[in-house]
């Protein structure tokens, strides 16, 4: 189903928009965006755009969006997104920790989102570390009294507040659920390399588990 | 684990218990077969063809292991989920369950939760989509397909639950195999082609019926002869697993070997089955002329599965628990 680029870039803000914490809302706006690959330039600049339009809460959920969006793209073998926004991370850690009131909110967030990118392998570590160093010149930046929220001029009202620690929560329980998972790579080389490091060695506990099992084979037998 | 069960009423009619009646018939948990009552249920199902529903196993043992390759599981949750299908259908029928594919994600399913790598069913059956179909068309979580298929599966969940008895105790021989390599001293490569053979074990019924150290034990070994270890350090009763023990465990691994070589990890290294053979060979040099026979253990029968809706079932899993429980009515 062709869609004309003008129609797309509509579609694609529109999903953009409706973008909250749930991993639901970023696959469908990353299917769209994959399956629209040749629109790619056009879908991405969306992207730049509605960083640079919407509230700081709105920004957090779409740079988490950008790591539903690489890894899906790295899934299906089409690089052109990963490419981009590698080459554009510092650009869009710039947008979503803006040298504005009330930034400060989303650093911590924002470190995390680079970290995952980094332990999925999405950016490089030299990539990782530029990133990094300029989130850590912002936080000094935006941590200062004159980026403090005012009380008489109010950044967020009570129901983006609130909104934000729903999604916040949904963040949390969404990475505690993920503390498993095998990181990308050789899933077997990976296990045995970690069990190798951080398996304790054998010890009269050891002793104790094996004879237990070896009595409750034996009651098979009775 | 399961299928005892006893139909004997427990003395207290419902009027002389304030608690209610109590269960007509109590199914004990056992974690471990004998060698004659998985002869004895293999047998008890009708009309079996041996060759087909091996490869039907061997196929779900794939989609087991490529759904959870997929979802980024670690080896534990798919082995339990091995593990867990191969005792569904000791216990029931392929007559009764035809879908090997829907049971062995119910498995996976089961296996998430008690290894404690939770995910939701719908995200293991839009995985399972995508590796059946790479490339093809995108699925929601919402799809009817999906919500179709998730009804079946939770209702099929039950049955799995009651096979494996609500026991989810299920050891795996990998910490073994680190912690016996380091006490051996034995390089690394020899303790990283025991992790492949334990994984290859999985697709035994040997979890059924050994030890996971006595199988851990037995990987190391066959690892030893793979690579020209020296193998005399390895003696089984320092690692607190009985010597017919830890030879049956070979034996039966060589002999997975030999018959199924190109369904195994090992393949990619080892293509002769003649290799194995020569080892089993020498195994058999070595083993005294006494064999010592297994008791048979009690006869166990295929489950009833309409048995939850006739009365009320307690799945204990041990008597001392039991015993312990009932003494303090």
């Amino acid at each position: 189903m062709p869609l004309d680029a003008f129609e797309a870039r509509l579609t694609f803000i529109e999903l953009l928009r409706r973008l909250n914490a749930s991993v639901q809302s970023a696959t469908k706006c990353a299917q769209f965006a994959l399956r629209y690959q040749d629109l790619s330039e056009d879908l991405y600049s969306c992207i730049l755009e509605e960083l640079d339009k919407t509230s700081l809460n709105a920004r957090i959920n779409i740079l988490y969006f950008l790591e539903t969006l690489c890894e899906n793209s790295i899934r299906t073998g089409y690089e052109e997104y990963v490419d981009m926004v590698t080459r554009d991370l510092s650009e869009i850690l710039d947008k979503v920790v803006p040298p504005a009131q009330g930034a400060l909110a989303n650093v911590a967030l924002a470190r995390k989102a680079l970290d995952n990118l980094k332990q999925k392998s999405i950016i490089t570590t030299e990539n990782y570390e530029s990133a990094e160093a300029m989130l850590s010149e912002r936080e000094k930046l935006v941590s200062q009294e004159e980026f403090q929220m005012k009380k008489e001029l109010p950044s967020f009202s009570k129901e983006e507040i609130l909104r934000r620690m729903e999604e916040d929560r949904e963040r949390h329980k969404r990475m505690r659920e993920n503390i498993w998972v095998i990181p990308p790579g050789d899933a077997m080389q990976i296990e045995f390399e970690n069990a190798w490091e951080t398996t304790s060695s054998l010890d009269e506990d050891d002793y104790e588990m094996m004879r237990e099992e070896n009595a409750i084979l034996e009651q098979a037998s009775r | 684990m399961s299928a005892h069960a006893s139909t004997t009423p427990r003395s207290g009619s419902p009027a002389s218990n304030p608690q209610g009646p109590l269960p007509a018939i109590i199914q004990l948990s056992r974690p471990y077969l004998t060698p004659n009552q998985i002869l004895a249920l293999e047998r008890q199902v009708a009309d079996t063809n041996g060759s087909r529903d091996q490869q039907l196993k061997f196929q779900a043992f794939s989609i087991i292991l490529a759904t959870g390759s997929y979802l980024r599981f670690p080896i534990r949750t798919m082995g339990t989920a091995m593990i867990i299908f191969q005792r569904f259908y000791l216990f029931n029928s392929m007559q009764d369950f035809p879908s090997t594919l829907d049971t062995a994600l119910a498995c996976l399913f089961v296996a998430s939760k008690t290894e404690d790598t939770l995910k939701k069913l719908k995200e293991i059956l839009v995985a399972s989509y995508y590796i059946k179909h790479p490339g093809g068309p995108d699925i929601s979580m919402d799809s009817p397909v999906i919500e179709d298929q998730r009804r079946r599966l939770i209702s099929l969940e039950r049955h799995v639950l009651e096979t494996i008895s609500f026991d989810f105790r299920v050891k795996h021989p990998q910490p073994y195999i680190v912690k016996f390599a380091k006490r051996l001293r034995c390089p690394v490569s020899m303790a990283e082609t025991a992790w492949q053979i334990a994984l290859d074990s999985y697709r035994t019924i040997l979890p059924l019926k050994s030890t996971p150290h006595a199988i851990a034990l037995g990987c190391l070994y066959i690892a030893a002869c793979l690579l020209e270890v020296d193998i005399s350090v390895i003696k089984p009763e320092q690692f607190c697993v009985p010597l017919r023990e830890f030879e049956n465990v070979v034996l039966e691994m060589l002999e997975f070997y030999i018959d199924w070589l190109p369904q195994t990890t090992l393949f990619a290294r080892y293509t002769d089955p003649a290799t194995f053979m020569s080892m089993r060979i020498d195994l058999n040099k070595r083993l005294g002329k006494y064999i010592e026979q297994r008791a048979p253990g009690t006869h166990l029968q295929l489950r009833d599965y309409a048995m939850s809706d006739k009365g009320t079932v307690r799945y204990v899993l041990n008597w001392e628990r039991e015993r312990i429980e009932r003494e303090s009515y």
